[in-house]
Parts: C-alpha cells; sequence; structure tokens
C-alpha cells in the first residue's frame, strides 16, 4: 500500500448518514466527517428526573408509552422538557439534596423484569426468582451501600448463581439481580476495631462496570458465612464446583447450539472451490489444539505441508520436528476466514512466524503464503496486516516470534496497525470505571474520557478491519491478519472486517454464527481473558478484548443505524452473558476444550435464550441489503461513549429507555402490517367474487413497495 | 529492517502526503476541460467581477485536483461556475436550494480569506500589492473553499481578489445591503395561507391573543403607549407589562427598568426581562432610581401572592466576550484546509473540544434554562431576568425556557412566533451580532447561533417532541446571511420599519422558495424519524417565516 493511498475512496471515509448537526460543516467537497461530531459527550447523561413532582412526571413519560411527548394537548405540567445538562451528579444534587429510592429502582428494578421476561420461574413464597436448577444457599441481613442513593436495609439472597437483594423498607423491591459469575473480586472491609456506620462488610469488584458495597452488622460471623458463600459459588473452579452452566436446566424451544455449521457456512460462502479445500486434518485437535477441528485451506497445499509449516507459526514455543507437537501450539496456519464472492480475495489468518533474533526462515511458511496469494490468480502481492505496533513486533522477536520480512517474503507487503496488546486495553478500561464509577466526572469530561484512550483504541481497531475490508472488496489482494498469537487482535480484525464486508454477519443468526467461528472456534481464550469462575482477579490474561470489539460493532451500528438486524439491547445481552456463567457459549479456550467438557450436551447456550425471543432484540430500522460494504467513519469526531453499557448503573446518566422514536416507529411498522393484512384480505374477499381469478388485482408483494417506509 | 510502508501515526489510517500546491494538470488540458456554465442571478443582483481558469479543488486528496471554471463575484454572492455536478453526492444534495447553489457563498457568508503565497497561507485584506497563487476561504457556514489562480490572467486575477476582499470585507453602508436591490426589483411572489400562520407580534392584537394563549391576560395588559416608536427606537411599538404598572413608568426612563413580559407559566407565574437603568454617579439620581425601582417591582413581587426571583444575565452569568471567544476557537476546528489537518487533530479532538468552551457554554444556558423553568413551575416564583439592554441573553434565556416548557414553542409556526417574539421584536441587534456591515468585529458575536445549538441539543435528546428537525435548524442558520428575507438584517423593529416602510413589507421582502425548503425537507425524510409536518410553506407575513 503506497502511503497516502487511504483505505476510503477518496481519501477521506465517506460519512453514514444522519449526521449533521448544528452548526454543521458544510464543506463542499469537505468530508462529512468534518462536520462537528454529535456533541452528545457535553450531554450525555440524561438527567431522568429532578426535584419532587417533576420527577414523576418525568418519568412518567419515559415508562408509560403515551408520556408527555406523545399528546401535546395533554396537562401543561407534564411539557416541560427534561434536560440533562451534563455529567449529572452535581447538577441534580441541586435539584433536591439525597436523591430518593425511587430513582434507584428504576434502573436496577428493569434489569430484574428482564430476567424475569428472560424464563425466570417467579416463586413468590421464595421471594427470589429462580432458573431451573439454580438453588438457594443463603441469605442474611445487610445494608446494601447504593453509591447513588445511599445506604439501603435489604435482605441478600444468595443461590449457586445469583445474588439478589431486596429491600426491607416498605416497598420491599427487589434491587439488585447479580449474577455470582460478574464478581471479580471479594473484599473484606474493616475490621473488629472498626468503628463509624457501615463501614464493616465486604467490598465486591464486579467485571461489568461496577461495584457493590454490602454493611453487615460485627456479631453473628455474618460477614465471614457471607464472604466464604459468595467465595465459594463466585469462584467455584477453586473449590471443585462445577460452572452453574453445567446446573442449568432452562429449556428453549430452540438450541442455539446448532446455529453454527462449519460445513453450512464454508458452503454458505462457496467453499470449497478450485482453490480452497476443507480439511479434517486437526480432527482430534492433535496438531493443533486451539484450532477447530475443520479448516480451509489452499486446495494446493497438501495436509504434509501443513505438518511442516506448523512448525512455523507458534506462540512462543521452540520449532519442533517430526509428530511431536507441543501442546499450546497457537494458530499454525493461515486459515481461511472468509472469501469475496466476486473476486475471490480471501481473508486469512493465523499467529505471528518463529522469525526470532536470528531471522530464521522457513521455506515452508513461504511457498503457503504464496500459494494463498496466487488461489485468486492475482498478481500482485498479498498484503499481510500486522495488528501490533511495529516496536512490539521488533520486540517479540527476543522471545522468538516477529514478523514477516521484505528479503523472505517477496511477494508480501507488510503493514503494522498499530494496535496494543491485552494489557493496555485493560488498563484503558480500568480508567474507564473510574471515570464513570460511582460519579460520573463532570468537570473536563472530555479530556478525562481522552485520557482513558479508551476510544482511541476503538478508533486503531476499527481503521485496522476498515483497512482489511477495503483490500479484500477492492479486490486488489487477499489479506493476511495477525498478531503475536492470532486470537486477539486477530479475532477482532478478521471478524469487523467480515462484518463490513459481509451482510449475513449483521443479522441476528450471522452475527452468532461470527462470533461462534472467529471467537470461539477458532480460539479466543475466553476462560483466560473473562476468568470464569476463576478467583484470580489479578491474571494478567484477563483483557476486555471480545468487549472492545461489541463496542465496535455498537460505534458500528450507531454510524448505520439500518444496517443491523440486532439492537443495542442484543449486545449488551451477550456482554452480560459473556460473564453470567448461565450459558455454556463463552466457557474454556478452545474448541478442543470444549468438547473435552461436553459443553454442547451438559450446557444451554446463550443463542437458545436470544433466538427463542428474537422481537426483543430485533432492531425495528433494519434494511436488509445485500453486498453493500460499510465503512465506518474511524475518526474519533464520529466515536462516542457507550453510555447505556458503561455507565448503565448510574439512574442520572440513563438515556430515555425505549428510545421514543424507535417506540414511534415499531409502531408505524406494526400499522403497516396491519393494513398490509387488511389488504391482502380485502384482495381475497374480492378475487373471489370475480369469475375469473387471473384478473385479481396485484397479489400483496406487489403492492408492499408502496406501504413500506423506505430509509 | 523494519516493515514496510508504516501506516499511519495512531492515525485515521490515512495519512495524506503533505499538500504541495503543484497541478498535474497541463495548461493545454484545461480548456478542454472548461465547460461553460451560466451564472445565475437573482432580481436585482449585479456581476461585479469574474475571472476565468480557476481551479477549485476538491479537498478530499490533499488539494492535488480540481475543476477548472469561472470565478465570479457579484453584489450579492461570490460564485464558482464549472461542470461539477458529478461530484455532488447524496449528502451534499441535502443542502442544496435554489438560491444558493453548492459553489455560491453569499457575501456575508465570507468569513475570513486567505491567500497562498510561496505555499504559505496569509490572511487577506485591505490593498494587496502582491496577488497570491490560490484563495481559500472560509465561510461563516464552515464551508472551506480553495481556489488555485496559477493559470488565470493576472489582470484578472487582480480583479477577482480585489473585488472579492473589497466586498466582503470593507465596512457597508445599511442602505447598500443587496437586501434593498432585491426588494425593489422582485416581484411579491407570497403565497398566503390564512391559518397557521406565524405571529410576528407587530400588532396590539398578536400580543393580546398570545396573553389568551397563555392565560397571562390576568395580571398582564398588552400597551401602545410606544406606537410610532414616540418613548424608545429600542423597543418594539408594542409589548406587555402588569396590569398595575402605570404607563407613565414606561416613559420615564423611555422604557429602561420596566419589566416587560415574556411569557406566562400555566400557574401564573411569569417570565420577564428588564433592560438596566442608566449608570448614575451622584447619589440623588440613584436615590431616584432606587425609589422608583421600589414601585416598579411592587408590581410584580407582592408576597405572599407573588414572589419574584431575580435573574441578572449581566453579571452573574455569561458574558458576550465568553460566548465570542469560546466560538471563535470552536469554529477553527471545523475551518480545515485538508485531510491531514483533519487527522492531526484527530487524536486530540475531545480535548480541542473541551478547550474551545462551546459545549460548556451551551450547558450552562441549558442549566440556567432549567434553573429559571424549576423557579417557575415548581417554586411558583416570577423570574425577572436582567441585562443592560435585555437584547442578548435575555433573548436567549427567555426562549429556551419557553422551548422547554411550552410545547406550542416546539411546533414549527410556534418556534418562529416565539423568534419573532423574543428575538426579532426583543431586539436584538442582528446586524451587529451577524457583523453584515463589517463595522465591528468586536460587536459579532454568535448569541442567535448559540440559541440554536441549544436547542439542537433538545432536539436531539428529545427528538419525537419537536416538530421540527435538524434540518430546520440548520436552514434557520443559513438564512442569517442571505439577504433576501430580512428577518435577521436589523438591529430593532424601529431600524426595519424606517428603513424598510412598514406599509410596504409584503412586497419587499420574500420568504426562502418554497422550492428550497422542499429539497430540505426531502433531504429530511430520508433519514431517520417519523415523518413530520413540512415546513411552512406560506404565511401572510414578511419576513423568513
Amino acid at each position: 500500500m503506497p502511503p497516502g493511498a487511504g483505505p476510503f475512496k477518496g481519501g477521506f471515509p465517506a460519512a453514514p448518514r444522519g449526521k449533521s448537526p448544528a452548526p454543521r460543516a458544510r464543506g463542499r467537497g469537505f468530508p462529512s466527517a468534518f462536520r462537528p461530531p454529535r456533541p452528545c459527550h457535553v450531554m450525555l447523561p440524561r438527567q431522568p428526573a429532578r426535584g419532587g413532582g417533576r420527577r414523576a412526571v418525568a418519568r412518567g413519560g419515559a415508562a408509560a408509552g403515551g408520556g408527555p411527548w406523545r399528546g401535546r394537548s395533554g396537562a401543561r405540567e407534564a411539557s416541560s422538557l427534561a434536560t440533562a445538562v451534563a455529567p449529572g451528579p452535581r447538577v441534580s444534587s441541586m435539584a433536591s439534596a439525597p436523591t430518593s429510592k425511587y430513582n434507584s429502582h428504576s434502573l436496577e428494578n428493569e434489569s430484574i423484569k428482564r430476567t424475569s421476561r428472560d424464563g425466570v420461574n417467579w416463586d413468590l413464597s421464595e421471594a427470589v426468582p429462580r432458573l431451573p436448577g439454580e438453588t438457594r444457599i443463603t441469605d442474611k441481613e445487610v445494608i446494601y451501600i447504593c453509591p447513588f442513593n445511599g445506604p439501603i436495609k435489604g435482605r441478600v439472597y444468595i443461590t449457586n448463581y445469583r445474588l439478589y437483594l431486596r429491600s426491607l423498607e416498605t416497598d420491599s423491591a427487589l434491587i439488585l439481580d447479580v449474577p455470582l459469575g460478574v464478581i471479580s473480586r471479594i473484599e473484606k472491609m474493616g475490621g473488629a476495631t472498626s468503628r463509624g456506620e457501615n463501614s464493616y462488610g465486604l467490598d465486591i469488584t464486579c467485571k461489568d462496570m461496577r461495584n457493590l458495597r454490602f454493611a453487615l452488622k460485627q456479631e453473628g460471623h455474618s460477614r465471614r458465612d457471607m464472604f466464604e458463600i459468595l467465595t465459594r459459588y463466585a469462584f467455584p473452579l477453586a473449590h471443585s464446583l462445577p460452572i452453574f452452566a453445567f446446573l442449568n436446566e432452562e429449556k428453549f424451544n430452540v438450541d442455539g447450539w446448532t446455529v453454527y455449521n462449519p460445513v453450512e457456512e464454508y458452503r454458505r460462502q462457496g467453499l470449497p472451490n478450485h482453490h480452497w479445500r476443507i480439511t479434517f486434518i486437526n480432527k482430534c485437535y492433535e496438531l493443533c489444539d486451539t484450532y477447530p477441528a475443520l479448516l480451509v485451506v489452499p486446495y494446493r497445499a497438501s495436509d504434509d505441508d501443513l505438518r511442516r509449516v506448523a512448525t512455523f507459526r507458534s506462540r512462543n514455543r521452540i520449532p519442533f520436528s517430526g509428530s511431536d507437537f507441543p501442546d499450546h501450539l497457537a494458530c499454525p496456519w493461515n486459515v481461511l476466514s472468509w472469501i469475496h464472492p466476486e473476486n475471490k480475495t480471501v481473508i486469512v489468518r493465523c499467529s505471528q512466524p518463529l522469525v526470532g533474533m536470528s531471522g530464521k526462515r522457513n521455506k515452508d511458511d513461504e511457498k503457503y503464503l504464496d500459494v494463498i496469494r496466487e488461489t485468486n490468480r492475482q498478481i500482485s502481492k498479498l498484503t499481510i496486516y500486522d495488528a501490533r505496533p511495529n516496536v512490539n513486533a521488533v520486540a517479540n522477536k527476543a522471545t522468538g516470534g516477529g514478523y514477516e520480512s521484505d528479503d523472505a517474503y517477496h511477494n508480501a507487503e507488510l503493514f503494522f496497525l498499530d494496535i496494543h496488546n491485552i494489557h493496555v486495553m485493560r488498563e484503558s478500561l480500568k480508567k474507564v470505571k473510574d471515570i464513570v464509577y460511582p460519579n460520573v466526572e463532570e468537570s473536563h469530561w472530555l479530556s478525562s474520557l481522552e485520557s482513558t484512550h479508551w476510544l482511541e483504541h476503538i478508533k486503531l481497531v476499527l481503521t485496522g478491519a476498515i483497512q482489511v475490508a477495503d483490500r479484500v472488496s477492492s479486490g486488489k489482494s487477499s489479506v493476511l491478519v495477525h498478531c503475536s498469537d492470532g486470537w486477539d487482535r486477530t479475532a477482532q480484525l478478521t471478524s469487523l472486517a467480515m462484518l463490513m464486508l459481509d451482510s449475513f454477519y449483521r443479522s441476528i443468526e450471522g452475527f452468532e454464527i461470527l462470533v461462534q467461528k472467529e471467537w470461539i472456534s477458532f480460539g479466543h481464550k475466553f476462560a483466560s481473558r473473562i476468568g470464569h469462575g476463576d478467583k484470580n482477579h489479578a491474571d494478567a490474561d484477563r483483557s476486555p478484548i471480545f468487549l472492545q470489539f461489541i463496542d465496535c460493532v455498537w460505534q458500528m451500528s450507531k454510524q448505520f443505524p439500518t444496517a443491523f438486524e440486532f439492537n443495542e439491547r442484543f449486545l449488551i445481552t451477550i456482554l452480560d452473558h459473556l460473564y453470567s456463567c448461565r450459558f455454556g457459549t463463552f466457557l474454556y479456550n478452545c474448541e478442543s476444550a470444549r468438547e473435552k467438557q461436553k459443553v454442547t450436551e451438559r450446557t444451554v447456550s446463550l443463542w437458545s435464550l436470544i433466538n427463542s425471543n428474537k422481537d426483543k432484540f430485533k432492531n425495528p430500522f433494519y434494511t436488509k441489503e445485500i453486498n453493500r460494504v460499510l465503512y465506518p467513519v474511524a475518526s474519533m469526531r464520529h466515536l462516542e461513549l457507550w453510555v447505556n453499557y458503561y455507565i448503565r448503573w448510574n439512574p442520572r446518566i440513563k438515556q430515555q429507555q425505549p428510545n421514543p422514536v424507535e417506540q414511534r416507529y415499531v409502531e408505524l411498522l406494526a400499522l403497516r402490517d396491519e393494513y398490509i393484512q387488511r389488504l391482502e384480505e380485502l384482495q381475497l374477499a374480492s378475487s373471489a367474487k370475480l369469475p375469473d381469478p387471473s384478473t385479481s388485482p396485484a397479489g400483496p408483494s406487489q403492492m408492499m413497495p408502496h406501504v413500506r417506509t423506505h430509509f | 529492517m523494519l516493515g514496510k510502508g508504516v501506516v499511519g501515526r495512531g492515525g485515521g489510517g490515512t495519512k495524506a502526503p503533505k499538500p504541495s500546491f503543484v497541478s498535474y494538470v497541463r495548461p493545454e488540458e484545461i480548456h478542454a476541460n472548461e465547460k461553460e456554465v451560466t451564472l445565475h442571478l437573482l432580481p436585482g443582483e449585479q456581476l461585479l467581477c469574474e475571472a476565468s481558469t480557476v481551479l477549485k479543488y476538491v479537498q478530499e486528496d490533499s488539494c492535488q485536483r480540481g475543476i477548472y471554471g469561472k470565478l465570479v463575484c457579484t453584489d450579492f454572492k461570490i460564485a464558482f461556475l464549472g461542470d461539477d455536478e458529478s461530484a455532488l453526492d447524496n449528502d451534499e444534495a441535502q443542502f442544496k436550494n435554489k438560491v444558493i447553489g453548492e459553489n455560491d457563498i453569499t457575501l456575508h457568508c465570507v468569513d475570513q480569506i486567505y491567500g497562498v503565497f510561496d505555499e504559505k497561507k496569509k490572511p487577506l485584506f485591505g490593498q494587496l500589492k502582491k496577488y497570491p497563487e490560490k484563495l481559500i476561504i472560509h465561510c461563516k457556514d464552515l464551508r472551506v473553499f480553495h481556489f488555485g489562480l496559477r493559470y488565470t490572467r493576472e489582470e484578472e486575477v487582480k480583479r477577482i481578489v480585489s473585488g472579492i476582499i473589497h466586498h466582503t470585507q470593507a465596512p457597508k453602508l445599511l442602505k447598500r445591503l443587496f437586501l434593498f436591490s432585491y426588494a425593489a426589483a422582485a416581484q411579491n411572489n407570497t403565497a398566503t395561507d390564512p391559518k397557521n400562520h406565524t405571529v410576528m407580534f407587530d400588532t396590539l392584537k398578536d400580543w393580546c391573543w398570545e396573553l389568551e394563549r397563555t392565560k397571562g391576560n390576568v395580571k398582564y395588559k398588552a400597551v401602545s403607549v410606544n406606537e410610532g416608536y414616540k418613548v424608545c427606537v429600542r423597543l418594539p411599538a408594542y409589548f406587555v407589562v402588569p396590569i398595575s404598572l402605570p404607563e407613565e413608568d414606561v416613559l420615564r426612563f423611555q422604557g429602561h427598568g420596566i419589566p416587560i413580559w415574556c411569557w406566562s407559566c400555566h400557574n401564573g407565574c411569569a417570565l420577564l426581562k428588564m433592560s438596566a437603568l442608566p449608570k448614575e454617579q451622584d447619589d440623588g439620581s440613584l436615590q431616584i432610581q432606587k425609589s422608583f425601582l421600589d414601585g416598579i417591582y411592587k408590581t410584580i413581587h407582592r408576597p405572599p401572592y407573588e414572589i419574584v426571583k431575580t435573574e441578572d444575565l449581566s453579571t452573574n452569568f455569561l458574558s458576550l466576550q465568553d460566548i465570542q471567544t469560546a466560538y471563535s476557537k470552536f469554529k477553527q476546528l471545523f475551518l480545515i484546509d485538508n485531510s491531514t489537518e483533519f487527522w492531526d487533530t484527530d487524536i486530540k479532538w475531545f480535548s480541542l473540544l473541551e478547550n474551545s468552551s462551546w459545549l460548556d457554554i451551551i450547558r450552562r444556558c441549558l442549566k440556567k434554562a432549567i434553573e429559571i423553568a424549576e423557579c417557575l413551575e415548581a417554586q411558583n416564583m416570577n423570574v425577572l431576568l436582567l441585562e443592560e439592554n435585555a437584547s442578548d441573553l435575555c433573548c436567549l434565556i427567555s426562549s429556551l425556557v419557553q422551548v422547554m416548557m411550552d410545547p406550542h414553542c416546539r411546533t414549527r409556526v410556534g418556534f418562529q412566533s416565539l423568534v419573532q417574539k423574543e428575538w426579532i421584536m426583543g431586539g436584538h441587534c442582528f446586524l451587529d451580532r451577524c457583523n453584515h456591515l463589517r463595522q465591528s468585529d468586536k460587536e459579532e458575536v454568535p448569541v442567535f447561533l448559540l440559541f440554536l445549538d441549544c436547542v439542537w441539543q433538545l432536539v436531539h435528546q428529545h427528538p419525537p417532541a419537536f416538530d421540527f428537525t435538524e434540518t430546520y435548524l440548520t436552514v434557520l442558520s443559513d438564512s442569517l446571511y442571505l439577504p433576501i428575507f430580512s428577518t435577521f438584517f436589523f438591529n430593532s423593529p424601529h431600524q426595519k420599519d424606517i428603513n424598510m416602510g412598514r406599509e410596504h413589507q409584503d412586497t419587499q421582502t420574500h420568504r426562502l422558495p418554497r422550492t428550497a425548503s422542499a429539497s430540505h425537507r426531502g433531504a429530511r425524510n430520508q433519514s431517520l424519524g417519523p415523518a413530520l409536518p413540512a415546513l411552512d410553506s406560506g404565511s401572510p407575513n414578511p419576513g423568513w417565516w
């Protein structure tokens, strides 16, 4: 790629629609990216309500369909706009001193309502909802120290799956419903000598951007009991207990495990073909236990070639010979992820080559890359995207890794994408949590956000994926993507590029297949990155790589509001169950481990939950498109913090849910469907009256375009 | 031995080469490319100067490519005539209208002109000794144009550059505004639609209607004491004061120190504004002022029945200087010359945005408006806004409060009536604040734009609560620089009346042609959101509406 030739057609990214806030920059010939972004970062916190009487009004509006914005003729009281002014706390404290509990319930209750719709059985006599297979362990009287509304006296119920908190005050509302899987760390606070109110108890750090704090009585060992029980069930692996997913007895009318069938997915892409074949060389995971059993490789590369190449693509392992394959060989070959339906360029993925300090070469690997290059008879060089920053790639040589050098790979061009490693991402997310939880930093919000670098990392990941997608889509060349191991940044890049290129992956099932294929089957180490059931909260292997990917998807869905079949809730649900351990979907590091544990037989898939209730996760604005490549604008001007995820626990910063425009649109769509149906009935009735059915008016399918709303 | 093409420096991935001003089009190719496009002139518009073989650069690829054409300057606009219809993509078509083409810049819309001399960019003003090889025009609507003059005849370069500089930067007389030539030449094509029209607040009846609508007529009355601007040229001919206020009081300080009604809340509390009394030094005069004000306050502050809260916007709130400084930093973020500059500033975008303070100013305005809304609604207090002339921040805050509290103001007609009531009749100095006459840069403060941006934030947070969209707000902000509509070209209703003549208004000014509104509307309907009623296309009143 010559310097200066950007991945974008005109040098500039084409802006997605619907982004021209006032004052817009109307640069004739200027990229729309120059336009001011929606400055929602100033405004981001939505103050749902302020002050006594007004609160009820504003909330009523959000909740009860109608509300202040619907009927303008309504009472004048209901006409004021509750406006969010800035990162909330200061503004709202101005309104009324301690916020009442009303607010906190609003948010946290909602998550409970949600789970109850998820098929939880409410057993009123037990005071808590339970899933089939969920058993009650204990309950304790505690004071929940809510960071937003102050201490709340309540009773905690602990099951083998989650922790509930029910208020002991007047309304006995359910305040917390937290799967134990989200717990990252449990600490005791205060000692026997602690004085001061609520200073003795437990401090719980969660993986989903919140902390929970409970104050307990000093007498009666209640803290010790609660600590031990929580530790036991939140970190079952350390206590030789099964993860809850294996105890879960939920039944769904759809089996999520059947969503992804590799053979079918490759067939959808037109594979195998003259140049690519399916190989079962890794059938028993004997060659590489982090790769799936079924792989697509160049037709011209024999299984013996593959065995030889495998020695050179690895993970900090000494090269080996013969058939003694090490246990944790990373991603040894370039295997196909996606093939362009027309120009037949491909995206292939693998791990870094084992070049080392001495600059080792491997003829088989060099030849193999050439074979890939030739699969679409391309004349130009093969493009290699190394996801790492240049310096990191160089540094990796010291540990035996490295990158493809010029002299060894004549027919390849190498680019570095400057995406940082898992440790940098973990620290960055930590900083995000610091500025959003529990209080949102109001002054200097934008510069604080900038200093977390979280959106900058998002930008780099998106930029990298755009380059991959553009290379392939323009037909310039096939692309090889790798990082160090080939299961973190590589997965992000290939899956995002595929999402940009192939509209199939933007449907609900398509996205599930994408996650199942690029992440789960290709060995993104979910168990290590998330630490399911593991007590070692400081494990350096933990990192929010998958969350970052979902954030990138969310950014794309913001920029292309009609391109995705799924909505924001779908993404948040995936993230919630990434930690919850209720489903087997994200357990273990690779397919071989999952197979050993018989995960598909013994656990339920997250996709069962989602696909059995798809309507809830559908984006009403979705318009199905084929063959449209999405190029999001990877500029800070167009990226925003995902407030509904990262700041969702703060009731003052919630955005209107459900989105009123979306709500109205859903109603309009329902009306449309109703009219179409009525039209069909009328046509049927009238055609029945007509003697000759062939003269009946146009069928409903022909009438549809007139009624359909175009976006 | 490092990798070859290192992409980006953590940047947007499109590291563009340094812009140079070498044209790759050979001079002999030029004439073949040039295609004559006719200049469209409005009634009363006159061509002043022109230059041919001007290259209009396409900014996307770092100023290497462009379109050849003719650059002209009329007494209304600068226009580039070239064949670049192909360059129009959908995204830009949404800003197309019949008055101003894609390559037109009204003279009032020009913000800053730069010349490029030996690859160095310098601001241009006054008499030039040397003429630039390239002209860069920054517009007030944040567009940026680059015109290459390398292949233009020297004579023509001199004429067009000095013509543009003169007509956009030299101070002007009010009577020389294009507004007047247009009004004299144009036919009245106003279509009238009796219902649903914007209330202009230029008759006693309009004020009575508004009082009745808000049920303010219990405590407030419309007065005609200033008919013919006898008392004061700053105030409108008709306005509303407390019922118990004697009309002589209005005369006392030429309308200063009088609580003027803006709006009544459903609970009877009113939003009022007052301009400050003249600053006096000697104790005697101060004593007189004090007792005058004491008397005045009794008309709106009668505890326990009525309590007034005073908000002094001159001292405890934003200054016009703050707004000016913030906006000049803010706009620079969008006046970008090329893609290199774009990506270079991208990584620091959030802190640049924050450092401009523009968003913080918006936040403070909204916060103030919320505070006032709380006082009116929850605490049952009258609120009196104080400001030196009651014509800048008073307009902003009072109209913002009304948009937030009164659903009528969120309809198009209601919003237009609100602007008419608070801004036009409220005597906001559009002529000075927009610097239409180029007489004082110091007075140029985008107060009205700030208001529109605050409203945009509300629209963004509560889209279904509004009858209009961001496109409507954009059109409104554009019309500030379109000297066809008289609405935003005067400092007070008095100034407008003496210059345009009240009785002839209907024939002298025109609103945005229906087609222009229609194209905006069409664009909006393609994007997300439920269909909203179309822009108002007819009203019997003059001005923009």
